[in-house]
């Protein structure tokens, strides 16, 4: 089951970008993606991990065991001893990999370059030919590797001359974690979560869900003055085909709010639908401009 | 000489409707689809929900008709009322569908359809191919 994780202030999100995939492409849940991507210069037009799913995402979730919302209260203390020497064995493996890297590369254009300009010396001959041999015999085996070469060059010229190359700690590349590496499943507990609780809600959230029901891609609206923006498929793919208003049965409906509805929708290319709630079962009314006022 | 009464207001009255307001909302919905609009209208009244309603004819329906409400501009509507007025006076259960008609302050009427369900939007008109040399007529 996918974990969301719930936020002190109640946000819902998710880390992890195998889970973000499955809740888009199976789920058809969009959420928002609120991070940064680090090799991407424009941060503020194209986002990366973690997405935060609007509220009724995330109940929607809960309520068809998709997903569970939890959160960490052992991510809010101090790191304990063991996580703290995991971490350091972490860093040391890191650091290793690194240092063995560069100095398999300075090294092998240290050979390179003399075996080029090499003038017959005693030991560049006795380097040659070793290496030669060397060669060869890799060559027979099948393993044409450069860690022997490597081996060699060290054994001839010392092991003082590795610490030429051991680099500053802050020139080491440092993996930065989307997600704690070293959570355990023990450290998740649920949270209380209490969305819907107002007639509001309900009605927002049921609409939701009636549109989730019959196949829809939903995003919030709000940037269209609306509470939905529904997609027929994916956004990527598709454009919206309607803007979606959740509505209280009896609430008073203004003729100029009508007016202002209608045109937004002829504007935008999309139909304009009223939600309510009657007896239980959500009802629409799609809003359009007649042939008679175009 | 007592004035005669607008024959189209007289007729109006006949259907039942007592209120003076609606009546004169009704009589300016009227005038402007038929003289303005230039549509065939047929005038109905429906007692339950104390409303008058058009049935007006045209080729620019998709139906051939369609079903008009007076409204003034300074009235309130709701979802559950629409829903009533449309199981009341739609024929066509699948998708019942009217046209609000508001009447403005300055005798100007504004038409917007409400129809039951999700409807998606009309497709994108196609382009229009010009000529070498054609301007454009659109």
């Amino acid at each position: 089951m996918i974990k969301v994780t719930v936020t002190d202030e109640g946000i819902p999100m998710v880390w992890n970008s195998e889970d973000w995939i499955k809740l888009r492409n199976e789920y058809r849940i969009l959420g928002n993606l609120c991070g940064s991507l680090p090799d991407v210069s424009s941060q503020e037009q194209f986002h990366g991990l973690p997405l935060v799913l609007l509220p009724y995402e995330a109940t929607l979730l809960r309520e068809k065991k998709i997903a569970r919302l939890v959160r960490y209260p052992s991510l809010a203390r101090a790191p304990g001893k063991g996580v703290r020497e995991e971490y350091e064995k972490y860093c040391q493996r890191i650091c290793d990999g690194q240092l063995t890297t560069l100095v398999k590369k300075q090294r092998q254009s240290d050979i390179n370059e003399r075996s080029k300009d090499v003038e017959e010396t005693e030991d560049n001959s006795e380097l040659l030919k070793v290496t030669k041999r060397t060669r060869k015999r890799r060559k027979d085996s099948g393993d044409c590797s450069h860690s022997s070469l490597l081996n060699l060059a060290i054994e001839k010229f010392g092991e003082e001359e590795l610490k030429e190359f051991m680099p500053l700690a802050s020139s080491l590349c440092v993996q930065t974690f989307t997600t704690y590496p070293w959570l355990r499943k023990e450290d998740a507990c649920s949270v209380k979560w209490r969305y819907p609780s107002t007639s509001a809600e309900n009605l927002t959230f049921n609409v939701f869900k009636d549109f989730w029901e019959k196949g829809y891609y939903i995003s919030s609206g709000h940037k269209f003055g609306a509470h939905f923006i529904v997609y027929p498929g994916d956004p990527f793919v598709y454009s919206a085909h309607f803007l979606v208003i959740c509505i209280e049965r009896n609430a008073a409906i203004r003729p100029s709010d009508v007016a202002v509805l209608c045109r937004l929708g002829d504007t935008m290319n999309k139909s304009v639908v009223l939600a309510c709630e009657t007896n239980d079962k959500i009802t629409y009314q799609t809003l359009k401009c007649s042939v008679l006022s175009k | 000489m007592p004035k005669e009464k607008d024959p189209i207001l007289k007729k109006l009255q006949e259907l039942g409707c007592n209120s003076q307001f609606k009546l004169a909302i009704a009589y300016q919905v009227y005038l402007d689809l038929s003289e303005v609009r230039k549509l065939q209208v047929e005038s109905r009244y429906n007692k339950e929900l104390d409303i008058i309603y058009f049935v007006g004819k045209g080729d620019e329906f998709p139906n051939g008709s369609e079903i008009f409400i007076p409204l003034s501009s300074a009235s309130f509507l709701s979802m559950s009322w629409i829903e009533t007025l449309q199981q009341a006076i739609c024929q066509d259960r699948e998708g019942p569908r009217i046209t609000m008609a508001f009447k403005e302050q300055d005798s100007s009427v504004m038409y917007y359809c409400m129809t039951t369900g999700i409807i998606p939007p009309d497709p994108p008109s196609p382009p229009i191919l010009k000529k070498p040399g054609q301007l454009s007529t659109e």
